[in-house]
């Protein structure tokens, strides 16, 4: 077993199914909060509160420094993906959030794996510093947690 | 899982540095409790590890715990006096491009710092610039 630091992270994305998943440079930071409803199924004479599963689901946010870039590349539609018209959303865009092996996608680096809506894109400048774009988003449909092989 | 080889690790840093130094150019490098006695206005190296604050990471005792080892490499680099810092920066780019982020066998050096001129070189006769790196090393017992 071996821990891992952040920098060896790195995010992948693809604006629709028909695209394939490119490399988002000059990430600072992503994150995904999977979420688990709760559902109550106490009885009466129960001592204790029981539950069950139900319904997961996912939101997070990626953080990225700014670039000009072109749509076509993983950054170039991360960055457009807010500017969308609801009508190409159904074409569900794709994202990769890698935990390991320095971003490489090598085998054996281990990955979250889901398609995703982007709810917000928050552009910031701000004097003396590098500009920041924030993504939110949230997921659609199934999260995986896989090792790449 | 084991204690950490303390020596291993510093055997690691110290190894990649003696190997490229070796490539041509060659420059000699000394190392910690080393005797040397420099050629005036030559160019030479000299690499000091040593092992800092560490602290604790997870539950346990002394099995089935771990612990962040952190440490400090000192990289100086002496080159000829009076000749300007190129022949000092050239080493300093070879020296920093050996560690600036990089991880290896489970050392992770942190962004290089330097190379930064050192206004009173010792020993004195020489134009000396500072390459330093903070590492991490995880300990799993």
């Amino acid at each position: 077993m071996s821990f891992y630091r952040g920098e060896q992270g790195n995010v992948l994305f693809k604006h629709d199914s028909g695209d394939t998943l490119t490399a988002v440079t000059a990430v600072r930071s992503w994150s995904l909060t999977v979420d688990k409803e709760s559902l109550e199924v106490t009885k009466m004479g129960d001592t204790f509160r029981d539950r069950v599963g139900g319904l997961i689901g996912g939101s997070g946010s990626i953080e990225v420094f700014y670039e000009k870039t072109a749509a076509g590349d993983g950054k170039g539609d991360l960055i457009r993906e807010i500017l969308t018209t609801p009508a190409t959303e159904s074409t569900v865009a794709g994202a990769e959030l890698y935990t390991y092996d320095a971003g490489s996608q090598a085998a054996t680096s281990e990955k979250l794996a889901f398609n995703l809506l982007i709810t917000s894109s928050e552009f910031s400048a701000s004097v003396g510093e590098l500009q920041v774009v924030t993504f939110n988003f949230e997921t659609k449909g199934a999260i995986a947690l896989t090792t790449v092989s | 899982m084991a204690a950490a080889d303390l020596n291993a690790v510093r055997a690691v840093i110290e190894g990649r540095l003696a190997t490229e130094l070796a490539n041509a150019p060659a420059i000699p490098v000394v190392f910690h409790n080393m005797a040397y006695e420099p050629t005036p206005n030559s160019s030479w190296v000299q690499c000091l590890v040593s092992f800092g604050a560490n602290e604790y990471l997870s539950f346990g005792g002394a099995t089935a715990s771990d612990n962040r080892i952190v440490g400090l490499l000192i990289i100086s680099i002496f080159t000829a006096k009076g000749v300007g810092p190129g022949a000092n920066y050239t080493i300093g780019k070879r020296v920093r491009d050996l560690y600036n982020r990089v991880n290896v066998s489970g050392i992770y050096f942190d962004a290089a710092n330097g190379p930064s001129v050192l206004t009173s070189p010792v020993p004195e006769g020489y134009f000396q610039t500072q390459v330093r790196v903070t590492f991490e090393s995880i300990e799993e017992l």
